[in-house]
């Protein structure tokens, strides 16, 4: 009995097959960037980005330093708390503990994190609406996911060379310190800047505790000021202003995903350029 | 499914195979010496004279599966002895040879000549010398402690021959100086079987160390304290 | 706790360096090491053979308390380093580690220059920098045998070296730290013939300055590089004695066995 489908042509089949649905993913993203561009066209322009009406200067200087400071707050957090995880822990109920509140911070809906945050941060700790309850409140956010990131790259450091350091009689924290870490550091970069680009567009959280859609002073001058950022603005522009042309509204949104998905080809960049000077 | 090393194993067992094939074939040309020279049968003696190009060939092909083994198989401990103990002793059946290659000669010297008595004690020995070789070789393939023994019991027997012959002729040829010639081969003859003996004893002694592990001088007669005083021979 | 010294089991004369005592070892539930109990003399080679599995990695381990890092590991008994017990509370495991180095099997150098390399256990250790430092890791390169092929090239990555240049290197970042013993476990089982040459000839070199424990699953190497060998199974040292006895005429014949390669 012959074959009907010969071995090579399945394999040239499962290919194909696999390939498109690679390809299908691509597709998405290419459509937002075109639709956003080409809808918001008319409204692109150096203007929108530099000084006038209806400027986006002071929501993207607002979303840096948001993103900024939730980095800082982030990132010595989240990486010592991923080096105890993965270099200190020996199991037991409290490292168990610790896994599963991570897991569930990591499911907490982003709203519920705004409303936490306005509650301790803005209110309790008095910082009111502003730059800093904004970060906390992010950092709180994005803090799972760069925890579970540098535990990834510090287990990516092979265990014989800190068997290595252990045997040339350095303690742990010293290996820790010479050998992992440095080696992790790529990927804990990259991991943390994925994170925060994360929260550049984030709305729920910062809803309540530290955007505006207008001030009267539009940028900052500490960090208990309030801010304007992009995915605020936008969302206010959508949903209860009236009279803004749909362009703007479009170029708005383009201007933020060229932030964000700028941030992400800087990751990228990043872990290649930095991977490939280190091998082991 | 095959036994661990069971090539090696079978290359060892080979190995004895072509000794033992050797010192049969010794053993062999130390009879048919013998026998020429009681039967004056010349024919038969220049058989054995050529035989000794085999045996050498034998002893040679021999050594070089046994250096081969050691380079190739990294062998140690009682295979390591084995192997060891198969190189010496080829050394001592090829001399064994050489020594049936001088009673040959012998016999054919003595073709023409009556004997002045038959020989009867010369076969006896050679007979009891066979028997050592056979039991030495015997001992090194089948592991055997108790034929060693046996034949160090055996060579001092060839040792009371030896001398009671020495004496016999010595004075034959002190009362009767016509059969001198005849009487002094003979004497050579005895002695090349009692010399076949002690390369046998040698060939015990190493099948010794073999099986214990421990180099050790076994034949009383090999130690330099053994008393020969009241032997013929002796200077004391 | 047996008193008398077990049969088969030699206590070499002379000084002893290191020496274990009733030392059992367990992962979790089950006993890797059975009461060993030997003693490694002072700037020897001693080497420990035995099929897979048999413990003598695990044993190697205790010597330099590198079992502590393993969750599951217990270890019952003592391993005394110039008669004292390195398992004892007082014990500073850092300053152990200093004294007994290990080479691994593979070898593992930090994604470091070739220098760094070395001047890693002096930078924790001491406070030697600059020149001083650069003698230390000359000296150090020098007596792995590597200063020649690597002098011209300290900055670049020790990566980029060979297999043997890497253990090589691997054994010159222990000796900078200036040890006493230096644990080898299966050393050479990652590199080629030639490089397995180079680096038995140098634990030959080393003999003189160092006391050396090596684990090794190639008997022909322990035969050919130690003085003392010591031959584990299932956990249990079975025999122990001159390398010229175990491979001569070993008084077990489960020793026998092994080293005739007749194991089964």
């Amino acid at each position: 009995m012959m074959r009907v489908v010969s071995a090579q042509n399945t394999e040239k089949l499962a290919f194909a097959g696999l390939w498109l649905c690679a390809a299908i993913v691509i597709l998405p993203v290419l459509g937002i960037i075109v639709v956003l561009a080409w809808r918001g066209a008319s409204a692109l322009s150096w203007d929108l980005i530099g000084g006038g009406p209806h400027s986006l200067l002071a929501p993207i200087v607002g979303t840096i330093l948001l993103v900024a400071l939730t980095g800082l707050i982030a990132a010595p957090l989240g990486v010592a708390a991923a080096v105890y995880l993965s270099e200190y822990s020996r199991g037991g109920t409290l490292v168990r503990l610790i896994r599963l509140a991570i897991v569930n911070l990591a499911g907490v809906p982003s709203v519920v994190y705004g409303l936490f945050g306005l509650a301790l941060f803005v209110v309790l700790f008095q910082f009111g609406r502003s730059l800093l309850a904004g970060a906390c409140t992010l950092a709180l956010l994005v803090l799972p996911l760069v925890i579970s990131t540098s535990e990834e790259a510090l287990r990516q450091v092979p265990g014989s060379l800190r068997h290595a350091s252990l045997a040339l009689g350095a303690s742990q924290w010293q290996t820790v310190r010479r050998v992992v870490l440095p080696n992790a550091l790529p990927g804990i970069i990259t991991g943390l800047i994925l994170s925060i680009g994360r929260a550049a567009g984030e709305t729920a959280p910062i809803l309540f505790t530290a955007a505006f859609y207008s001030l009267t002073d539009p940028f900052p001058n500490s960090l208990l000021d309030p801010i304007l950022v992009l995915p605020y603005q936008l969302f206010v522009m959508t949903t209860e202003v009236p009279n803004v042309a749909p362009a703007t509204k479009w170029a708005t949104a383009f201007v933020l995903l060229a932030i964000v998905l700028g941030m992400n080809l800087v990751a990228v960049i990043l872990r290649a350029r930095l991977r490939g000077s280190r091998r082991w | 499914m095959r036994r661990i090393r069971q090539s090696f194993e079978e290359q060892m067992e080979k190995l004895e195979q072509r000794l033992l094939e050797m010192g049969a074939f010794v053993e062999d040309m130390l009879e048919k010496s013998v026998h020429a020279l009681s039967e004056h049968d010349v024919e038969l003696a220049r058989e054995v004279i050529r035989a000794d190009d085999t045996a050498d060939d034998m002893d040679l092909e021999i050594e070089q599966h046994c250096m081969r083994l050691l380079a190739l198989q990294q062998p140690m401990s009682k295979d390591l002895r084995i192997i060891g103990t198969v190189m010496k002793v080829i050394a001592d059946v090829e001399r064994i040879g050489d020594y049936s290659v001088d009673i040959a000669r012998t016999a054919i010297k003595l073709a023409e000549t009556a004997y002045f008595k038959p020989l009867v004690d010369i076969p006896r020995m050679a007979d009891l010398v066979r028997d050592m070789l056979r039991k030495a070789l015997e001992a090194l393939v089948q592991h055997d402690l108790q034929l060693v023994h046996q034949v160090i019991e055996e060579d001092e027997q060839v040792d009371q021959m030896w001398y009671r012959l020495l004496e016999e002729l010595e004075k034959i040829m002190q009362e009767h100086p016509e059969v001198v010639p005849q009487a002094a081969s003979l004497l050579l003859v005895a002695r090349y079987l009692e010399r076949i003996a002690d390369h046998v004893v040698n060939v015990a002694e190493r099948v010794g160390y073999m099986e214990t592990g421990k180099l050790a001088v076994l034949a009383p007669s090999h130690r330099s304290d053994y008393d020969t005083s009241g032997q013929p021979d002796s200077p004391g | 706790m047996p008193d008398s010294q077990p049969e088969n089991i030699l206590r070499p004369p002379g000084e002893i360096k290191l020496e274990t005592k009733d030392l059992d070892m367990y992962y979790g539930n089950f006993q890797a090491l059975t009461n060993v109990s030997i003693a490694m003399p002072s700037r020897r080679i001693t080497a420990l053979i035995g099929p897979s599995g048999c413990g003598k990695s695990s044993f190697l381990r205790c010597l330099n308390r590198m079992n502590d890092v393993i969750e599951q590991a217990r270890v019952d008994g003592q391993v005394l380093l110039d008669g004292r017990d390195i398992y004892s509370e007082d014990t500073d495991v850092v300053a152990l580690r200093k004294r007994v180095g290990m080479v691994f099997q593979r070898p593992n150098p930090f994604p470091m220059s070739i220098y760094e390399n070395v001047a890693y256990g002096p930078r924790l250790h001491t406070t030697a920098r600059g020149a001083e430092l650069d003698e230390i890791v000359e000296r150090s390169l020098h007596a792995a045998a590597l200063w020649d092929e690597v002098k011209d090239k300290l900055p670049q990555t020790a990566t980029d070296l060979s297999g043997g240049q890497q253990q090589r290197l691997c054994i010159a970042r222990v000796l900078a730290v200036e040890p006493e013993v230096v644990l080898m476990d299966e050393p050479c089982s990652a590199l080629d013939p030639t490089a397995t040459f180079r680096i038995e000839e140098l634990m030959t070199e080393l003999m003189e300055n160092y006391t050396i424990v090596i684990v090794t699953h190639n008997m022909y190497q322990a035969s050919r590089v130690s003085q003392y060998t010591g031959f584990f199974l299932m956990g249990e040292m079975i025999e122990y004695n001159h390398t010229e006895q175990i491979f001569e005429n070993p008084a077990d014949k489960r020793t026998d066995d092994y080293v005739r390669g007749r194991f089964g």
